[in-house]
């Protein structure tokens, strides 16, 4: 059956943002959760006859911005506006050796250290913890970088206004306001999570840094372009795939509270929605993301226990969007037939889009050896069965 | 009683008190076997449980974990020189091309915890250095994957010690995020678990220990 487009798909986006039907479900590539890594995107865009030269997006993921032919041809409704390190921050990779090997060595803003060896080109793991035997007193004298630095910022407002005004599609940040998983960037995660209980206070000293740093970024940010925003992503990962990483009651005391932090910054500066990424089964978490202010939550790990696509539609799907979750990223995606894909894509479809509410995206970033004829297969899936008449 | 006042210290990561008690034990004459089985292990085996259903967090399990290590390195040398073994030797590492390591650690910890001797090879570990590190004790080899793109190194790895014909006298467990007890019987591996506390459990039971 021929389908026809009604919409424009930024008013796609917020029709399904605002639990209204569109004209069809939204469809999402490209984001910093929702993207794709370069080798997978070179092998689809060799399936699609394209030739272009690859842009990063993110090299600690090693994903791609994937081209507007890719874009288009995919049907994505969105496009992300981001921000960059101040002028005053000299980063950059380095080509080391070391056990050898060659690494490729990335020095970000809070001194974290991510490595990749140059002969897999897969990921950046954190090979150096600035954090990882600092005292409370180390954590307050840290040099923190300014997240508040105007030069952060310069030309964000002019690129977003250009693509408001010029294309027709839904705008959002990259991911941002990640204050909860920093600190264990800067710790290490072992450390971090035994401080947890032998030492919460050291967390706190750190969390309140992160959290100020993140407040002082979405000021500057969101006064340049919260009134062209329709999305800010959020995240930190709380939940592994048997349920919380950590306790509970620890999030509660601590972590929420700074997160409310940042999202309550963000309500002061723009209307736009908030999108929060958390991986494994947060089902337990999902009441308090409402409560805090979040509208939509990614990428609905499917596979895990809690996160039955049903059960989460019927439970939350008043009061929450599912953005994800259109096709399980570790059993099928990578490893079915394009007919399996089809059908997986069409079942979570129809659960998740009745009233509006669904974003399509499958769940996180498209990995290393996914056969780009899937990665087709899902994306035609979910513009075939996303059409609501 | 207090060994049991030992298992309570491991159960809480109190490793100060862990070792403190250990040390008075041994003083007082107890059998390092005994502080080894009714402290230690009595306490990692709760750990597990309590972390299987759900009142443990992988921070509880980590304290825990620490606190019986240090323990247990204040004991090893007793143990040697009363002649106890471990309940079996395993080789654990991260397959070739995979660099994470986070999942495997917890996994020794708690293969340790059981009794276990662990000979961990890291991260990124090519087949042949599996192949190398079976001895005449090693009963087990524990293969771990984060990614789906590297999980078919684990097959790889399986393959390599067909080939050194070292396979027969291994088990072979594998676990990571994207791993199934489905992909296990597809590649030939001996078991599956889906977290570190059913992998100490697992081991055990594919060499008959109780």
């Amino acid at each position: 059956m021929l389908h026809t487009e009604t919409m424009s798909p930024r008013e796609r986006v917020i029709k399904a943002l605002n639990h209204e039907e569109p004209d069809r479900i939204p469809i999402d590539l490209g984001g910093f959760q929702t993207g794709i890594h370069k080798k997978a995107y070179q092998a689809l865009i060799q399936h699609l006859g394209l030739e272009e030269t690859i842009q990063d997006l993110d090299p600690v993921q090693q994903l791609a911005i994937p081209s507007e032919a890719v874009l288009e041809k995919l049907h994505a409704d969105i496009r992300y506006v981001t921000a960059h390190g101040p002028d005053s921050f000299q980063g950059g990779i380095e080509l080391n050796e070391r056990n050898g090997r060659r690494w490729y060595d990335l020095r970000d803003e809070f001194g974290v250290v991510w490595s990749m060896p140059d002969d897999q080109m897969l990921y950046m793991d954190i090979s150096y913890h600035p954090l990882a035997d600092a005292a409370i007193k180390d954590v307050e004298n840290y040099p923190f970088p300014d997240g508040s630095a105007p030069s952060r910022f310069t030309g964000v407002r002019e690129k977003a206004l250009a693509m408001r005004q010029n294309t027709p599609y839904a705008l959002s940040s990259g991911i941002c306001g990640v204050t909860y998983e920093v600190c264990w960037y800067m710790r290490g995660l072992e450390r971090w999570f035994m401080d947890m209980i032998e030492n919460p206070a050291f967390c706190e000293a750190l969390i309140n840094r992160t959290a100020q740093y993140w407040v002082d970024w979405m000021t500057g940010f969101l006064e340049q372009v919260g009134d062209l925003l329709d999305i800010v992503m959020i995240g930190d990962d709380l939940a592994g795939q048997h349920g919380p990483l950590f306790s509970p009651k620890f999030y509660r005391q601590v972590v929420r509270p700074r997160q409310q932090r940042v999202i309550d910054t963000i309500k002061k500066h723009t209307p736009a929605k908030i999108w929060y990424h958390t991986c494994g089964d947060c089902s337990q978490y999902i009441p308090d993301l409402i409560e805090m202010g979040v509208d939509i939550l990614n990428p609905v790990q499917i596979s895990t226990r809690g996160m039955d696509p049903k059960r989460l539609k019927d439970t939350f799907g008043q009061n929450l969007v599912f953005w994800g979750g259109g096709i399980d990223s570790q059993h099928v995606l990578p490893f079915a037939t394009p007919d399996k894909i089809r059908e997986d894509v069409k079942k979570n479809v129809e659960i998740f889009k009745p009233g509006g509410g669904y974003v399509f995206n499958n769940v996180h970033n498209i990995q290393v050896g996914v056969p780009p004829e899937n990665i087709v297969a899902m994306y035609e899936a979910a513009y075939e069965f996303g059409f609501y008449s | 009683m207090g060994l049991e006042e030992l298992k309570h210290a491991v159960i809480d990561g109190d490793q100060e008190r862990a070792i403190d008690l250990t040390q008075s034990e041994l003083e007082m004459g107890t059998a390092p076997e005994r502080i080894l089985q009714e402290g230690l292990i009595a306490a990692m085996d709760e750990v597990g449980r309590l972390f299987e259903c759900g009142e443990f967090f992988v921070p509880e399990m980590l304290i825990a974990a620490h606190a019986m290590q240090s323990a247990l390195s204040l004991l090893q040398p007793r143990l040697a020189a009363a002649g106890v073994q471990a309940v079996g030797k395993v080789v654990i590492g991260t397959v070739k091309g995979d660099l994470h390591d986070i999942g495997k650690n917890l996994v020794s910890m708690m293969l340790k915890g059981a009794g276990f001797e662990v000979v961990d090879l890291g991260a990124d570990v090519p087949p042949d250095k599996f192949v190398k590190a079976i001895d005449d004790k090693a009963g087990i080899v524990a293969l771990s994957a984060l990614l789906t793109t590297t999980m078919p190194a684990m097959k790889t790895t399986i393959d390599a010690l067909v080939e050194a014909r070292v396979r027969s006298r291994v088990k072979v467990i594998i676990g990571g995020a994207p791993v199934t007890q489905a992909y296990a019987n597809q590649i030939g591996a001996d078991g599956y678990a889906p977290d570190a506390s059913s992998a100490a459990r697992l081991a055990k039971s594919l060499l008959d220990v109780a």
